[in-house]
């Protein structure tokens, strides 16, 4: 119950953050027109003007190394990279690697796989300067795993027709695992160049199909692999790279 | 701009994280649903011999055995015309045996009529957790006539849905 009153409480901390992001977007557009009839002069379009530099940013995944220890049966790491475009935009790249170690009374295998992800960040926090970096974000993602997963040994029983059990098993496999990411939250720089941040995310799977001989019990960059969508956090300490933008 | 607030923010979001991790499943799952595929038995008959449209019939005190090894018995207390039952994972047929009323049992007589199923089996992922099962697709229906004058096929699919689709329809004597 705890677990399900926490979701909610971030699916409403996703809606507030999108709702401010279109918010923010919808004030930039909206205007009244006070332009006079009579006044049919064309106003030169101003040419924007990028006043950040270039920021590129390394980050590591502070939440993965405490979730793996949490969970005995799982590994993970996480990294990311993203770089500043313009426009309060960034383009992100993430990846890792992980796996785990399945071994219920029922079924026994285990999994690892790499992990990618791409997309991009959009700030809805102003700058108060162009050299304030610290961000609110909203983004999406696509994200792509590569996944080996083991030979798999099962056992079925049935007390209404035999005390003994049926075993089986089923050959090692080698799958893709598609999803959709969107995300929110927020980046602070604490010291130059050193800035702490977290992210939520809501993770669609796009290639369950793929999943229906046996589901990967968790896949590193994803989640449970038994689930078509997912609630995940991430914690992440970030180094920025900084160098300056030529103006023409 | 937000660095003012943002440490507090970032020590309530680590706490968040560290809420959020514990209050996940921190124990090993384990399965929570129905593993054994059923098939649902529904019971009719015809009031009168001449009537071509059947009527529920309610089994008062039905007696289902499972003729395996080892045998297994299952004794209703309370009438009803739809039945439960589960097929062998261990091959691809099984026999149920039925006695409609067990409180008319002559001593030394019972009035058994046997069902025997042949079907097909398919190996089915439920969940980690739970593993694998068997669904199966019926072939046959078999039947002595002891009590039953007949049974029909009525949904080949024998899975864990249980929607309230019965897959056998079987048709007593009307005076069974």
């Amino acid at each position: 119950m705890a677990y399900r009153n926490l979701q909610y409480i971030f699916i409403a901390i996703f809606s507030g953050l999108f709702f401010l992001s279109s918010s923010t977007v919808s004030l930039a557009q909206t205007g009244t027109d006070t332009t006079a009839v009579q006044d049919t002069a064309v106003k030169p379009k101003l040419k924007y003007v990028e006043k950040s530099g270039h920021q590129l940013c390394l980050a590591y995944d502070l939440s993965r190394p405490l979730i793996s220890a949490l969970y005995s049966n799982r590994q993970d790491a996480g990294f990311a990279v993203d770089y500043y475009l313009r426009k309060e935009v960034y383009l992100v790249a993430e990846g890792g690697f992980g796996g785990s170690n399945v071994d219920y009374d029922y079924l026994k295998y285990s999994t690892k796989n790499n992990y990618v992800t791409v997309g991009f960040n959009k700030s809805i926090f102003k700058r108060t300067t162009p050299k304030d970096w610290d961000i609110g974000f909203v983004g999406v993602r696509l994200g792509m795993a590569d996944i080996q997963r083991s030979s798999a040994s099962y056992v079925i029983s049935d007390s209404t027709w035999s005390n003994q059990t049926i075993t089986g098993s089923l050959p090692g496999k080698d799958l893709i695992g598609y999803w959709a990411e969107v995300a929110g939250g927020m980046r602070v720089e604490l010291a130059k160049h050193f800035f702490l941040g977290w992210t939520i995310r809501g993770r669609f799977l796009l290639s369950a199909s793929a999943f229906t001989q046996l589901a990967p019990e968790y896949i590193a960059g994803y989640g449970r692999g038994d689930k078509n969508s997912v609630f995940d956090f991430n914690f992440y300490a970030t180094y920025a790279i900084r160098w300056n933008r030529k103006h023409e | 701009m937000i660095r003012r607030n943002g440490r507090i923010i970032l020590l309530l979001a680590l706490l968040s994280s560290l809420t959020w991790a514990a209050c996940k499943e921190s124990v090993t799952p384990t399965c929570q649903e129905p593993t054994t595929a059923s098939l649902f038995i529904h019971c009719y008959h015809y009031a009168v011999d001449t009537s071509t449209v059947p009527t529920d019939t309610v089994l008062p005190y039905a007696h289902f055995v499972s003729l395996g090894v080892p045998v297994r018995n299952s004794q209703y207390t309370a009438g009803s015309s739809i039945f439960a039952i589960s097929l062998s994972p261990f091959a691809d047929s099984c026999k149920w045996g039925i006695i409609a009323d067990s409180t008319k049992l002559v001593a030394g007589i019972e009035l058994l009529d046997t069902l025997t199923f042949h079907y097909q089996r398919q190996l089915n992922f439920l969940s980690n957790a739970c593993g694998y099962t068997y669904f199966y697709t019926l072939d046959t229906v078999n039947t002595t006539n002891h009590n039953i004058d007949s049974v029909i096929i009525t949904n080949t699919g024998v899975t864990l849905n249980a929607n309230g689709i019965s897959q056998l329809a079987v048709y007593f004597h009307r005076d069974f």
